[in-house]
């Protein structure tokens, strides 16, 4: 089971991990049972510990930072899952970063189609690539979808590639989008980090 | 209104309606991620006109438990 590492940052403010879900074991087995104290006196220490997804993602991110020599209390990481693999986003611990990623080949039924195309936004952001942004802007704000859409203003940048300022209750959010192995990655954050 | 709730639901997993009809178990580690949620709730807006709640919606696990949602928001 090997993690990826993706150096998507100019200036080395942060990097992603990214993992395959597909090969993660089940939860009960005595290798587990250690992994569980090493994540108990961690800052993953959560009660979601016990679900499966968490726990294993976590634990192979753990091991991953070790293996950098990394103190995970001296970082922020921001995760996402899709069906068959897993992202997250290590970063400086003053930063306020988020990812979310989605399989570029994901369908979007018609309606929330026909609901995203009555938005205001640049004829460049997909309906996928829509989603992608506020799933981030969910995480970093601490808002609801709903309350998100109807309160922000996206506007592509255009001396830089894939990337869109994000204008929310008189602050500046920066989204950039990355592509990587069929996974359209949306990376935000308040700073420039992402430029 | 189960049998129409069922198709949106297929729709929004991406899977066959028959696998739908059959005890289907809606999983936010497998197939209940955002984008479905998203999807029942828009086609839900558009098919019925009842506007769900998202929290709400996603702690339902089951068809029958929508169903029901569906019956309060109705």
């Amino acid at each position: 089971m090997s993690v990826t590492f993706l150096d998507l940052s100019k200036d080395s403010s942060f990097f992603v991990l990214l993992g395959s879900r597909k090969h993660l074991s089940t939860f009960y087995n005595i290798k587990n049972f250690f992994n569980f104290f090493e994540l108990v006196f961690s800052p993953f220490i959560s009660k979601r510990l016990f679900q499966n997804r968490y726990f294993q993602t976590r634990s192979l991110i753990l091991k991953e930072l070790k293996n950098m020599n990394i103190n995970p209390s001296d970082i922020k990481i921001s995760m996402s899952h899709n069906k068959d693999d897993f992202v997250a986003l290590i970063s400086k611990k003053d930063t306020n970063m988020a990812i979310d990623f989605e399989q570029t080949n994901r369908k979007i039924s018609y309606a929330l189609d026909v609901k995203i195309s009555q938005i205001q936004k640049p004829d460049s952001l997909s309906s996928l690539g829509f989603i992608n942004m506020i799933e981030t802007l969910v995480k970093i704000t601490n808002k609801k979808w709903f309350y998100l859409i109807e309160n922000i203003e996206i506007k592509k940048m255009l001396n830089f590639k894939d990337v869109y300022r994000v204008n929310f209750e008189n602050e500046t959010i920066y989204s950039r989008f990355y592509s990587y192995n069929g996974n359209q990655i949306c990376i935000s954050s308040y700073k420039s980090e992402v430029l | 209104m189960q049998d129409k709730l069922i198709e949106l639901i297929a729709e929004a997993l991406e899977i066959d309606k028959s696998e739908a009809e059959n005890d289907l178990i809606l999983d936010p580690e497998e197939n209940w991620d955002s984008i479905a949620l998203l999807s029942v709730i828009a086609s839900i807006d558009e098919e019925f006109n009842i506007q769900l709640d998202g929290d709400k919606l996603a702690e339902c696990r089951s068809i029958p438990e929508i169903l029901k949602l569906l019956e309060e928001n109705s």
